[in-house]
């Protein structure tokens, strides 16, 4: 016995932790929320259908992407807003980039 | 913390506020305008008519006002035209900005702090506050660019006062965190308290002290939110764009009651991100203060 799986956002009251305690759970692992991944990655996707064209989908896009992503190499793929941040943040910029670039 | 390092925590604190010698001064102009403001009996022509007693205050206003981030039409010519065009609040921070932009511009005792660049984020993070209050909080537009500009001003002063702050620079660059967090494991203490303390002893208003107290912290507070609410979200949204914090190397996060005070939509950071960089193609005039 050991460790038990929840999920994120569940509140870990004291009672719960007495149960958990009592059926000999010592660990606990937190289940990442999986809601926020699936609608970041929806709006990703929503986002990313302006750069299927390969003309405009060239390598100092893919080079922003790549600083983009190194820049918030600390935000788990769980946190909602922040995801939001990166992928509006993401559309922002290429779209300056390939507007600069005559592209659009 | 333990007694004994948190006693210690507080006499550094004490010793570089009280250490006046180090710690840049304000003109005098800037110490009556706080005084002034405080006073219910003062009014926006007596503010008028002290900046315009400063010939190179009003210079440096006229110069702002008069860049293409406002984009009027015709030169404005006198102090007093500019607050009946801005407001008095608008102009009365923009004094003070302008003077403490003026009293950092000199290198400091951490010798890889690049004040230029510090200034950059800074002006970035005033003008994304500003268009921040101006979409999801317009009864704090006011407040926003100047707590924008600001927020990190402790950063400054431990950098240009304090030759331990270099173990924080250099910590937050090893493990790839943000500043704060960095400062608390070398220092005992980050830049917001630093920043509160010196907006205190140079009397600034109190929105301000807090919006650079909590600006990283807004959960802490239930105060100014609204202000320190787009400081907070605004510092996010530059770092993400490129314009990243001193010492920083990690995202600063956004607070979740935050985001949903101010009810933010993807949406609306797209915007958000569009009238910042607008915004800062059209501040050179900011920027160029901290160069002269």
């Amino acid at each position: 016995m050991g460790r038990i799986l929840i999920n994120e956002g569940e509140q870990l009251t004291e009672a719960l932790i007495n149960v958990l305690k009592k059926r000999g759970f010592v660990e606990i692992e937190v289940r990442p929320d999986e809601s926020h991944r699936k609608e970041t990655e929806a709006l990703e996707r929503t986002v990313e259908k302006r750069y299927t064209d390969k003309v405009h989908y060239d390598a100092d896009v893919a080079k922003l992407k790549e600083e983009i992503a190194a820049r918030f190499h600390n935000i788990p793929d769980a946190d909602g807003p922040m995801q939001v941040i990166r992928v509006m943040t993401q559309k922002v910029l290429i779209d300056r980039l390939v507007k600069s670039k005559g592209l659009s | 913390m333990a007694k004994q390092e948190a006693e210690d925590v507080e006499q550094t604190l004490e010793d570089l506020m009280s250490n006046a010698g180090d710690l840049p001064t304000l003109p005098t102009v800037i110490i009556k305008i706080n005084k002034m403001t405080a006073s219910p009996q003062t009014n926006a022509a007596d503010v008028g008519r002290l900046i315009s007693n400063d010939p190179s205050l009003s210079a440096k206003i006229l110069k702002l006002v008069n860049s293409a981030y406002y984009g009027f039409p015709r030169k404005v010519t006198s102090v007093t035209k500019a607050i009946v065009l801005l407001g008095f609040n608008k102009v009365k921070n923009m004094a003070l900005s302008a003077s403490v932009v003026d009293a950092f511009k000199h290198t400091g005792k951490v010798s890889s702090f690049d004040f230029a660049k510090f200034w950059e984020h800074s002006v970035a993070a005033g003008i994304a506050s500003e268009a921040v209050a101006k979409s999801l909080a317009p009864q704090c537009v006011d407040d926003a660019f100047v707590g924008g500009l600001l927020h990190d001003i402790g950063k400054a002063v431990v950098a240009g006062c304090m030759e331990k702050s270099q173990l924080a620079f250099d910590l937050a660059e090893k493990k790839k965190c943000t500043f704060e967090v960095a400062a608390v494991e070398t220092i005992g203490f980050d830049h917001a308290k630093v920043g509160a303390l010196l907006a205190e002893h140079w009397n600034f208003p109190e929105t301000l002290v807090r919006t650079i107290r909590y600006a990283p912290y807004p959960d802490r507070t239930r105060q100014h939110r609204d202000v320190i609410g787009c400081v907070h979200l605004a510092n996010v949204i530059v770092s993400a764009l490129g314009f990243r914090g001193a010492g920083d190397f990690a995202m600063p996060v956004v607070s979740n009651s935050i985001w949903e005070e101010l009810k933010v939509t993807p949406e609306s950071i797209a915007a958000l991100c569009e009238e910042t960089l607008k915004g800062y193609a059209n501040a050179a005039a900011f920027i160029e203060l901290a160069k002269d």
